[in-house]
């Protein structure tokens, strides 16, 4: 294996995603694979990786002032419909109960987001769900579907372009 | 969530010369109300600082705590920095008025080369004095000691800075999250009176805490050490 670790860093505009209330548009996610990935630097970032590699999940605050952290990062079953367009709140699981006090043990930044990519199949993106915290409160948690990891030993080409450019 | 923490220290500075104490003219406020900071707003501050640490113990994020003075009877500090500056030269020409001076703590005495003026931007008299109007030069830290700096939990130092509302300097920490516990702090504050002309330091204490908590770092697919991916 080339490269045992991808690094893929989330950059979020805070204030931005927290007014408009989503995170599309607010989002950067680019990640250092040498292998080429697609959609760098935007919220559908298609990370292609290999199994076996360790993939490694930072987030930054784009303004290096307001609070954010990684609060899941869960894998959507390929039976379950997901939003093409990305961006839903989830209201619901946040306390309401603005003067709670965040234990050291639930601390979202006590939390490192990485982990081993198991055996997959090739050439089908697997998407996840990003879901993040920014301060507290009701309003405090967006989440995020387009972004996704895929595997696969051959290099796309695209065939319109490659018509295009008369090489096909 | 890493961000930093900044202390703002509101300083009614007329009632704390007239008295030469801060402790009833002073208000302290951190941006960690909803993260266990308790006292905000009074002058008896404990800032709640949370941290982690990896399986060596080591630490495994920083936090930086910044302090920041604020002026009860000042000239908004957001105004230009070079406000007084540009309107002391026009009263100087126009005037024939002379640039204050201000007394260091040594007993030296140095030209400030701006004219104080009152709350409303308006030059004072030689003859008036009007201590309510007046604007008072920004309160300034001197030293951060106690406790906490004592047992290593705090590292500060000041810092010079062009952000305006920070009138040139502010002071920050690294903490040491591995050491828990509540732990005191003294922030010297450089207050300036007037006489005639001249500045003069004003030097006060005030102590406020800090709590600091630790929670070791887990992975947050496995909640425990790296696994695999839980892709279905």
């Amino acid at each position: 294996m080339i490269q045992t670790k991808v690094n893929i860093n989330i950059a979020v505009d805070v204030v931005k995603a927290l007014s408009d209330q989503s995170l599309q548009s607010n989002i950067y996610v680019m990640d250092d694979s040498v292998l080429e990935s697609r959609n760098q630097g935007t919220g559908e970032l298609c990370t292609r990786c290999q199994p076996g590699q360790t993939l490694l999940w930072r987030i930054y605050a784009l303004d290096l002032q307001t609070p954010v952290a990684i609060k899941n990062i869960e894998f959507i079953p390929e039976t379950q419909t997901y939003d093409e367009k990305a961006i839903a709140y989830v209201k619901d699981s946040v306390e309401a109960d603005a003067t709670a006090v965040v234990l050291s043990d639930g601390n979202p930044d006590n939390r490192t987001w990485c982990g081993i990519l198991p055996w997959i199949r090739q050439g089908h993106p697997y998407r996840y769900r990003l879901t993040l915290e920014a301060g507290k409160g009701v309003y405090s948690v967006l989440s995020i579907d387009t972004l996704s990891l895929e595997w696969n030993d051959f290099t796309l080409y695209d065939v319109e372009q490659l018509k295009k450019e008369e090489k096909l | 969530m890493s961000q930093q923490v900044t202390v703002d220290i509101i300083v009614d500075i007329q009632a704390a010369i007239r008295e030469n104490s801060l402790e009833n003219n002073i208000y302290l406020i951190d941006n960690l109300r909803d993260y266990g900071s308790e006292g905000e707003g009074t002058n008896r501050l404990v800032t709640n600082i949370e941290g982690g640490y990896w399986c060596d113990y080591s630490q495994s994020y920083d936090v930086v705590l910044n302090w920041m003075c604020v002026s009860l009877g000042s000239l908004p500090s957001t105004l230009p920095r070079n406000y007084l500056k540009s309107r002391s030269e026009q009263l100087f020409a126009q005037l024939k008025h002379e640039s204050d001076k201000i007394e260091n703590a040594d007993g030296k005495v140095y030209n400030l080369n701006i004219k104080t003026l009152n709350l409303f931007g308006q030059p004072l008299t030689a003859d008036e004095y009007e201590e309510d109007s007046l604007s008072y030069l920004y309160p300034q830290i001197s030293d951060i000691t106690g406790e906490a700096v004592d047992e290593g939990v705090i590292f500060p130092a000041q810092y010079g800075t062009p952000i305006s509302i920070k009138d040139g300097w502010y002071w920050s920490a690294t903490v040491d999250t591995a050491k828990k516990g509540i732990y005191k702090y003294t922030l010297h504050i450089t207050l300036f009176k007037r006489k005639k002309n001249m500045w003069i330091p004003v030097q006060l204490t005030h102590d406020a805490w800090i709590k600091v908590n630790n929670a070791p770092q887990r992975n947050g697919f496995t909640e425990a050490g790296m696994g695999i991916l839980p892709i279905v």
